[in-house]
């Protein structure tokens, strides 16, 4: 890997004060970036990373006035397999337990998983081998190419690269907020960002904690993926139900997790029963642009069969 | 056009090795602690990466962006400049050795080409690499060859127009398969170059013994007056995953890395990206074949037609399995004569295996006949099993003639595997079973014949030790068979010894006694003949010994037992009133068969042989064996008489269009299994490779730039642990093989009939075939018509 | 490129080691290098080589203790090597030595973290280590210190599991990890399991868990964390913890069976 310079924050303020300046990245578990960099996928290498695994006091999960709250260094393993989030948050620990692979998920931090960028093969091709609209050129190589795993809700700023996070729609269904250095965002708003960003937040910017209201309903989170391990998914679905009120959230077809208001307003007030959700599900991908086969690219219609059928299924999970 | 399968020269008929039936002591038992185990499990085991001479210095190549690019101009300045680089070679190098190791042109993307930097460590040379400033002229490619090809008759058996005329029904169809290798251990080769020898160690250097035609002086550039092979010294390293690759791309790996070391006068590490070992370890090529099938309706196949088109190289051997496994009479492939030549593609070579064409056409053609009748898919293979279009009855002549058991492999196997799977409450028409779930459940068949690997050739030795001990000696690349325990497995058997007084290591200096073939491909089957020549020589010397009294040369005499004016006396022999034949060896000791108590250890015997006779050096037991058969493929004469059946069972969801594997039953006849779990690992190995292919295993490239998107291990998806399904192994035993003991080959088997079977599957749980693997869950939706 | 310029160039630590014959066969066996390797264990005698190579640029002292243990006479070399002040890239032979300089000649105690110097437990040995910010775990484990049995099937891009590692108790991927980041940190490979007489090295040799074995070691080392904490395993549950492991041999049948019987083992049964 070529060289950088690294600070091992102590505290949430040296780490925030240090991302000030320029060609500096920050690095939780390092699970995605050190991916990234190993790749050279980036124009510009950070002449300096900033470890924030050192800020203590950042690795819990635990209730108070009457909300969870998950530090941002909290790993996805101990999210997955804490009784409190299987039992009152299924669909979170649900996600947290099929991110990537075991050791990812030891490493991985949820405030990682969030932040992570967002995820296309011709953007993460070695050595930036694609100059695409992400990085600033001036195409979108996925829209001619081979845009099998890509957006089905169309680009943003015309790129259309994904969303990969699978805790991310399990926030966005459970109205999570995420706090930061500088503000509390609701995960819904959090990936609310035209490209080159994947996240709203500033460069000095860092997640401290994770919120998520009391939650006495029932909730649900389904990955698809071609394997049953390791994979990114090709579609997620969190849906997460409780007083007749649904929110459900798909990943992995646009730039962001993608709320499915329309399919929650067919739930809403209604009893749960197959029917319904099915119709839920067609309404949940109503509108979409996903791209027709051409030649070897078999394009990314399937996703939307998919994405469909996630959220009729996460719905009657929740049942 | 000539047959060019059927009319190889024809080889001697081999007969079955009538050991077959003998009591075994160690072949063939369980719980023999593996060889490699330790080393292996607690990762001591040293493998080319790890392994780096003492001064290396570490070398990186450049790969092509492009699909197809030639440099135009090229800055090396910075690169050369920067510190800790200690040589950079480029393209344009005045010296032609040099050049003729950096292409200037890259016919595709990865291909390793223009500029090499040989630094300090990795990192510099990565860096530094990533300095040098090209200016590329990028030339236009093609993915895929045109369908009007020039075609020869690569086999044309019978009269193909007959056969469909004779035919009830007539099919077509066409299948297609992406897959490559997914490697293991990163490409990399170390060379240490000491002017008058040199030292390697190299992923893939099995290859180098193999094919040792680099090594001719017209090919050799690496040095004036060619490389010797005999001043090799090969580090007999540990390989990570060689499932046959590209032989000539480890060549030129070694040429390049040894032209550097010269150079440098310092040992080389040349290291290849992930991308380039990804395209270095490549498949049997992708491409399409077209088959036109006629049939009775009572299953009798009567022709078979088969287009072959594959992106690079031309493969003529599209029926191999038709013809060496089935009756059927009337044959015609029609394949490309010659590489395409605009593929801008990775060089193909055969990864597990190379036969892999034949087999899918053998097991598609075979069900889509059963799904067009209705019929089990076993009852098909069944009817047309056979050999060159011979039947039941030839095969039963056939095997009576050449001393084997009068046993129906394919039937044995089919009736093993149905029970296994439960077949006649699991079997039912395609689309007609529902699971509670919902999702549409389908089974699907494959057989074949087994590998007969004890072809090739080899060489290799046992000696006794002084202590009693015996060792093999040879040079065996291991590839994770777990060859180096199953020939001590045979040489224990044969000699008597206990296992654990047999060992064999690898013999570094052995560039000539290799016990060899490619030593995957044909293992057991080659060197187990070797070393049970040799210990069956050395038993019969020992026996002797022990009972005259007098150490025989067995290749020219007897020894003298004295030397001139020194009182060394004759040996008493052991058993003095016996013949060697009245003698048996088990455990180490040598005794009377007809009073067992009447007994000496070996150690004695060792003990008394080498004071007599060589005083103090080493034991006169020793013998070396060579074993030819002859080469590759289909040998008329010498039918495939071993069998497989295998069943997966499935579950379909019609919404996401996902498949789940829920049962696999793999059923070999092997002929005898010298070691059990070597052949189970085979088997549920070389099944779940085979079902990761034809389940979601496929080389994606992007079609305006033809450059590569998945060339790693997250987006080119080798199965996990949890994909591949709960498998039960079975090994008949029939003793119908030419191997040792009746033994025949299998490495490559499961993953070759294990890749289509979920063609066959898939379509008995929807009623829609999907030809085109891997069978991904967009061409199952697509297939249901959901999208 | 001059000859001159190779001279400037200097050699590197790695490389001097090299060239004084103290790396052998596998990597860098010399682990050693940029280790003062807390040593135990009585020692009887004691030689102290210094070796110059190159055009004199760089030193190394090798010492060699040899330990008298009964009737067997074991020899270690172990050679120290240098820890370089990040101020003025003067090298020293201890941690100590260059914690003396830096207070001496740029003021004020030295803090580790400035210097790069990480502790490490790894199989139980203690390791003070001198790192660069961008290397990996998996590049100093396996390059640095000779762990030959961290491998790299996708070359460091955290998508095989083959380089994993228990570190606190966790199964990681060292690739995926910054050696920097791993300051007191306790690790364990798997040669140590193997060191522990762990029951799962002979059920990995008894169910051939291994075929080309390149993979081998992440599966043992992910086996044993998951032992380690659930003693009671069932199959469904050991797929769980191994799924993240890739094995192109494909020998994953083969691992269940063998880590049920090392539970068994350990339980006290079987």
């Amino acid at each position: 890997m070529k060289a950088f310079d690294l600070v091992k924050a102590k505290s949430i303020d040296e780490a925030v004060s240090a991302l000030g300046s320029d060609g500096t990245m920050a690095i939780a578990g390092g699970t995605d970036l050190i991916n990234t960099l190993q790749e050279r996928v980036l124009a510009e290498y950070p002449k300096k990373l900033v470890s924030l695994k050192s800020i203590p006091d950042l690795d819990y999960i635990r209730e108070e006035g009457g909300m969870l709250k998950i530090g941002a260094l909290t790993r996805l393993e101990d999210i997955a397999e804490s009784e409190l989030v299987k039992e009152k948050y299924a669909c979170l620990a649900e996600a947290a337990s099929r991110t990537a692979s075991p050791h990812i998920r030891e490493s991985g931090t949820i405030g990682g998983n969030i932040c992570q960028i967002n995820r296309c093969w011709y953007f993460r091709k070695t050595d930036n081998r694609f100059d695409c609209i992400r990085k600033g050129g001036g195409m979108c190589y996925a829209m001619m190419g081979d845009n099998r795993y890509h957006s089905i809700f169309g680009g943003v700023k015309a790129c259309i690269a994904v969303n990969p996070s699978d805790t991310a729609p399990a926030l966005v269904a459970l109205n999570a907020t995420i706090i930061t250095t500088k503000r509390e965002i609701a995960a819904e708003d959090f990936w609310d960002v035209a490209i080159p960003g994947s996240t709203v937040l500033d460069n000095d910017e860092i997640v401290t904690e994770i919120q998520i209201p009391e939650f006495s309903g029932k909730s649900s989170f389904i990955k698809m993926a071609l394997r049953k391990s390791i994979d990114f998914p090709v579609v997620n679905c969190a849906t997460a139900i409780a007083d007749g009120q649904a929110r459900i959230c798909l990943n992995a077809v646009y730039n962001k997790p993608y709320r499915a208001t329309a399919a929650e307003e067919v739930v809403n007030g209604n009893t749960i029963d197959e029917a319904l959700a099915e119709s839920a599900g067609a309404a949940a991908v109503s509108g979409n642009s996903a791209f027709p086969a051409n030649g070897t690219n078999p394009g990314s219609k399937w996703k939307v069969q998919i994405a469909k059928t996630l959220v009729k299924r996460t719905i009657l999970n929740c049942k | 056009m000539a047959d060019l399968v059927l009319n190889k020269v024809a080889r001697p008929n081999r007969e079955c090795d009538p050991d077959y039936s003998k009591d075994f002591n160690v072949v063939g038992k369980s719980g023999v602690r593996r060889i490699d185990g330790y080393e292996k499990a607690s990762g001591t085991a040293v493998y080319s990466l790890d392994f780096t001479f003492p001064g290396t210095l570490y070398a990186r190549m450049l790969s092509c962006p492009h699909a197809n690019a030639s440099i135009k101009s090229m800055d090396t300045s910075k690169a050369e400049a920067y510190t800790g680089v200690r040589d950079v070679l480029r393209y344009d190098n005045p010296d032609p050795a040099v050049a003729a190791i950096i292409p200037s042109q890259g016919y595709f993307e990865g291909k390793m080409m223009g500029v090499i930097i040989v630094a300090d460590t990795d990192e510099i040379a990565q860096e530094a690499l990533r300095l040098v400033e090209i200016e590329w002229d990028v030339l236009p490619f093609t993915m895929y060859p045109p369908e009007d090809q020039e075609r020869i008759q690569s086999t044309n058996k019978g009269d193909i127009q007959q056969g469909f005329a004779e035919a009830d029904q007539i099919i077509e169809f066409t299948y297609s398969r992406k897959e490559d290798a997914g490697h293991v251990e990163p490409n990399n080769t170390n060379v240490s170059w000491k002017d008058d020898h040199y030292e390697y160690a190299q992923v893939g250097q099995w290859n180098n013994l193999q094919a040792a035609q680099w090594f001719t002086p017209n090919s050799n550039a690496i040095k004036p007056g060619g490389v010797s092979q005999a001043r090799g010294y090969q580090h007999p390293v540990y390989q990570g995953g060689s499932f046959g690759l590209g032989i000539t791309l480890t060549q030129q790996l070694f040429k390049i890395t040894a032209v550097l070391s010269q150079r440098t006068k310092r040992p080389v590490k040349l290291l290849c990206s992930l991308q380039q070992s990804y395209y270095s370890f490549v498949s049997s090529d992708c491409g399409e074949e077209y088959f036109k099938v006629g049939f009775k309706n009572d299953g009798t196949i009567t022709a078979v037609q088969n287009d072959p088109t594959f992106h690079v190289m031309p493969y003529y051997y599209g029926l191999l399995h038709l013809v060496e496994n089935t009756n059927i009479s009337n044959l015609q492939c029609n394949s490309p004569s010659n590489r395409f030549p605009g593929a801008n593609r990775p060089d193909t070579g055969p990864y597990r295996c190379e036969q892999r064409p034949p087999v899918t056409g053998l097991n598609l053609v075979t069900n889509h006949v059963a799904a067009a009748l209705g019929m089990d898919p076993t009852e098909v293979a069944l009817k047309n099993d056979g050999y060159g279009g011979e039947g039941q009855e030839y095969m039963k002549q056939f095997r009576l003639d050449h001393g084997f058991p009068d046993r129906d492999s394919l039937q044995e196997c089919v009736a093993a595997a149905k029970e296994a799977i439960d077949f006649d409450n699991v079997w039912h028409a395609a689309g007609e079973k529902t699971l509670p779930d919902g999702r549409k459940h389908g089974i699907g068949f494959a057989w074949d014949h087994e590998w007969n690997d004890a072809i090739w050739s080899g060489t290799g030795a046992v000696t006794m030790l002084l202590d009693g001990t015996a060792q093999i000696i040879g040079n065996h690349i291991d590839v994770g068979l777990n060859g180096a325990s199953t020939y001590c497995q045979v040489a224990a058997e044969e000699l008597g010894l206990k296992f654990e007084d047999v060992y064999f290591k690898q013999n570094a200096e052995g560039n000539n006694i290799q016990l060899k073939g490619p030593s995957s491909s044909t293992n057991a089957c080659v060197n187990g003949w070797i070393v049970k020549k040799a210990c069956k020589n050395i038993r019969a010397q020992m026996l002797e010994t022990a009972t005259q009294g007098v150490i025989v040369d067995y290749y020219g005499g007897e020894l003298p037992t004295g030397e001139p004016g020194a009182a060394i006396p004759t040996p008493d022999p052991l058993f003095p009133d016996l013949q060697p034949e009245d003698l048996d060896i088990k455990d180490s000791v040598i005794f009377e068969k007809s009073n067992p108590e009447n007994k000496h250890t070996v150690l004695e015997l060792l003990g008394q042989t080498y004071l007599a006779s060589t005083r103090w050096t080493q034991t006169p037991f020793f013998s070396f064996e060579l074993y030819n058969n002859g080469q590759n493929l289909d040998m008329p004469h010498r039918h495939r008489l071993c069998r497989q059946a295998h069943f997966c069972e499935v579950a379909v969801d019609t919404e996401t269009g996902e498949i789940e594997v829920l049962k696999v039953v793999n059923v070999n006849d092997v002929g005898k299994a010298l070691s059990p779990e070597s052949v189970a690992g085979q088997q549920y190995g070389g099944s779940i490779m085979g079902i990761s292919r034809g389940k979601h295993e496929e080389e994606v490239y992007d079609p305006p730039t033809g450059v590569r998107l998945n060339g790693n291990l997250l987006d080119y998806k080798v199965s996990t642990v949890r994909d591949c399904g709960p498998i039960d192994t079975i090994a008949v035993e029939t003793a119908l093989g030419y191997g040792p003991y009746g033994a025949c080959g299998l490495g490559e088997c499961n993953s070759d009939e294990m890749s289509p079977i979920l063609g066959p599957a898939v379509q008995n749980a929807i009623s829609v075939w999907i030809d085109d693997f891997p069978i991904t869950p967009d061409k199952v939706l697509k297939a249901l018509g959901k999208i | 490129m001059t000859e001159e310029k190779k001279k400037s160039g200097g050699v590197s630590r790695r490389e001097f080691l090299k060239d004084a014959g103290l790396l052998v066969g596998g990597t860098a066996i010399g682990s050693t290098v940029l280790l003062a390797a807390c040593s135990d264990g009585e020692t009887v005698t004691e030689k102290v080589t210094t070796t110059i190579t190159g055009a004199g640029e760089a030193t190394t002292k090798t010492i060699t203790t040899t330990e008298q243990v009964g009737e067997v006479t074991k020899t270690e070399t172990i050679t120290q090597s240098k820890f370089v002040c990040p101020i003025d890239g003067m090298e020293f032979d201890t941690l100590e030595e260059l914690k003396a300089h830096f207070e001496a000649t740029h003021g004020g105690e030295a803090p580790a973290a400035a210097l790069n110097v990480i502790s490490l437990t790894v199989n139980g040995g203690k390791y003070e280590v001198q790192v660069k910010p961008h290397w990996t775990l998996q590049y100093l484990l396996h390059d640095e210190m000779g762990c030959v049995e961290i491998k790299t099937m996708c070359t460091g891009l955290g998508q095989c599991g083959s380089c994993s590692v228990i570190m606190d108790g966790r199964p990681i991927l060292s690739c995926m990890t910054l050696a920097a980041t791993c300051d007191g940190a306790v690790i364990e490979t798997s040669v140590g399991i193997a060191q522990s007489n762990h029951p799962l090295i002979e059920s990995y040799i008894k169910y051939h868990c291994m075929q080309c074995g390149y993979c081998t070691p992440g599966f043992l080392v992910t086996a044993k964390a998951l032992l380690d904490k659930n003693p009671n395993p069932t199959k469904e549950e050991i797929e769980l913890a191994i799924e993240g492991n890739l094995c192109r041999c494909s020998t994953y049948p083969a691992h269940v069976p063998a880590v049920l019987e090392a539970a068994e083992v350990l339980k006290g049964g079987a």
